[in-house]
């Protein structure tokens, strides 16, 4: 039987993304993709994906979902309350969803944007090498567009099950902590540019804190606050490449923090480039919260850069503790039982070679079982 | 090979080529701050000899713009240091043809359009604004031979290089809420085409029956970046043949 989800409710925008379209902005495609690389790769291993498989990205959650059959998730990014069939489970660990499952996401208390991955991936055509969905342009997704509810969206075949993160593993600590550190400023190096500003600009740009803007989407974050204008208001420049997190001053002296939906190219004086390691806290913060700068080289970015991914694609995920530990009996078998969080089992029945717990507190989705013996 | 340009006015004086970090994982190379052949020549020939050499395999992107070039690359290959030593060495090695020479060695790409009535609507407010006869307007858009300096903006969306300033003519007072896929048009002294349908403001003086973007074609745009265009008259009745059979 193949496995799919259905949208029961949207939320305020959720589209099927990847780590994006590269190799194509040369011909103007848009590389889209999920904004915070941080939560999306991280949630494709707790599921025990590649980093490219595809998965649902919520703005500001508010999204319910069903699977037609047992699951392997994860929901990352954004703090929300997620449960499932009314249980509440906690994000940035491995679930198994057992089917007919309904899991909600909340909105989000901090951050903005979750990221939903399930075991296999999410497989809608692969267009121009990605299934990143760039709604201005149709490209890619489902259908092209953001999703609504009654979609139907297929799930890639799960075909090394076992091998996968068990039910409770979770995120790495520093992945979690590390990419959403609100105290320190977000780090900058210096873009192409960056001398069409003055000293006082520079230092101004350097010296206040600017508030996101309700007009921030998945294209640009926009900045308010303190003008930062350009030399001789030479804030137009001969069309120029556009990238992930260049800071571009249009004529109305408002910087925008350029997203994973920019055009390839763009035609505004960059006075700064936000570095990699730092994105994710520039995506995460929602409008109206405040976001501050601060100058580094380009030596001290690309050490940065290089912990970053390390730490997003290598840092050992942690492996579900053992709080409780038990054999059951079942239909003459004896059957080692494990449950990740504090709880207690009612009864529990094996079909098809699984145990399903009916879980005091709980949902089923908890049990991890080790082999049986006899 | 060393080019330099002054700039006018208090801003900074800047000497081309350049080499700069754009972001912690992109290096852009600048020939110019202007619009013309000789520079986006230099972009397209730079990418090539980076796509040849052995830093090839290390890009993760390029993106090639009027007058620049941005290289996406892996961090973990290269510091940037050493890349900006390496495409400063490959800056040094590359050939360029001259701007006349480029126009001889390569075909141009025919794109078919009938011009005026339903398919160019402006097609007269070019001719009167130019003091020219509609005839005399398309024989000059189709006299010419484009570079496609650079597509952006929109998926294919072509900036063209090369319209005889003639037939220049303003954007519409008021833009239309919607342009059909092929519209070729012109807005001051550029001229391009549409590859789907949006709205625009350029003034529409014919259309194309050749679908420009194709996400399953290889590659994906009919224009191609760096190379020459140029626009073939048709009738009428040969923009519905031709629909029906691209």
């Amino acid at each position: 039987m193949s496995s799919f989800v259905v949208v029961i409710s949207p939320g305020n925008r959720l589209t099927v993304q990847d780590l994006g379209r590269r190799g194509s902005q040369r011909f103007g495609v848009s590389v889209s993709g999920v904004l915070d690389v941080a939560a999306a790769v991280t949630a494709n291993r707790l599921v025990g994906n590649p980093a490219t498989s595809a998965m649902l990205e919520a703005t500001f959650g508010g999204v319910s979902l069903s699977f037609n059959s047992e699951t392997r998730v994860a929901v990352t990014g954004a703090e929300v309350n997620v449960d499932v069939n009314g249980f509440p489970m906690p994000i940035w660990e491995t679930m198994i969803l057992p089917a007919g499952a309904v899991l909600t996401l909340s909105i989000p208390s901090t951050g903005l944007y979750s990221y939903i991955s399930v075991a296999g991936g999410f497989d809608t055509p692969i267009v121009l090498g990605s299934r990143s969905t760039h709604v201005a342009s149709g490209i890619g997704g489902y259908e092209g567009r953001i999703l609504a509810a009654g979609d139907t969206l297929p799930i890639g075949e799960d075909i090394d099950g076992q091998s996968r993160p068990r039910a409770g593993t979770n995120a790495p600590q520093n992945v979690v902590s590390g990419s959403y550190d609100r105290e320190r400023p977000v780090r900058v190096i210096s873009a192409p540019q960056y001398d069409a500003f003055d000293d006082d600009a520079k230092s101004k740009f350097f010296a206040t804190a600017f508030t996101i803007s309700n007009l921030t989407d998945r294209q640009g974050a926009r900045l308010d606050g303190t003008s930062i204008p350009a030399i001789d208001g030479k804030h137009d420049i001969v069309s120029d490449p556009a990238y992930m997190g260049a800071i571009q001053v249009p004529s109305d002296c408002k910087p925008i923090v350029l997203l994973a939906d920019r055009q390839p190219t763009g035609g505004y004086a960059k006075i700064a480039s936000v570095i990699g390691p730092d994105l994710p806290k520039v995506v995460q913060r929602t409008p109206g919260s405040e976001i501050a700068f601060e100058l580094v080289g380009i030596e001290e970015a690309q050490e940065l850069a290089r912990g970053f991914q390390k730490s997003i694609y290598r840092a050992p995920l942690v492996k579900p503790a053992r709080i409780f530990s038990s054999d059951l009996e079942v239909g003459g078998k004896t059957y080692n039982v494990q449950i990740v969080r504090p709880t207690t089992i009612e009864e529990a029945m094996v079909a098809d070679g699984i145990i399903y717990a009916d879980i005091r507190d709980h949902a089923e989705v908890a049990v991890t079982v080790e082999g049986s013996h006899e | 090979m060393t080019t330099t340009d002054i700039n006018c006015g208090s801003g900074p004086v800047i000497e081309y080529p350049r080499i700069l970090p754009a972001s912690d994982s992109s290096i852009l190379i600048e020939f110019g701050d202007s619009i013309d052949y000789e520079t986006n020549a230099r972009v397209y020939a730079l990418q090539s000899e980076i796509e040849n050499s052995d830093l090839g395999t290390s890009v993760v992107e390029f993106i090639p713009s009027y007058r620049s070039l941005l290289v996406e690359y892996d961090v973990s290959v290269y510091v940037y240091a050493d890349l900006q030593e390496r495409v400063n060495d490959l800056i040094g090695t590359t050939t360029v043809s001259g701007s006349a020479e480029m126009s001889s060695e390569q075909d141009a790409h025919q794109i078919p359009v009938a011009y005026g009535g339903d398919y160019g609507p402006d097609l007269e407010n070019v001719a009167k604004h130019a003091g020219l006869t509609r005839e005399e307007v398309i024989a000059i858009h189709s006299g010419t031979d484009y570079r496609v300096f650079m597509l952006g903006f929109a998926p294919g969306f072509p900036y063209l290089g090369g319209m005889d300033s003639q037939i220049a003519c303003p954007r519409l007072a008021t833009p239309r809420t919607l342009v059909p896929a092929g519209a070729v048009g012109i807005a001051e002294s550029q001229t391009g085409v549409y590859p789907n349908p949006s709205p625009g403001g350029w003034q529409i003086i014919g259309r194309t029956p050749i679908k420009l973007f194709d996400v399953d074609a290889d590659p994906p745009s009919a224009m191609l970046p760096g190379t020459k265009v140029t626009f073939v008259p048709i009738a009428s009745d040969d923009f519905e043949t031709k629909v029906g059979s691209e």
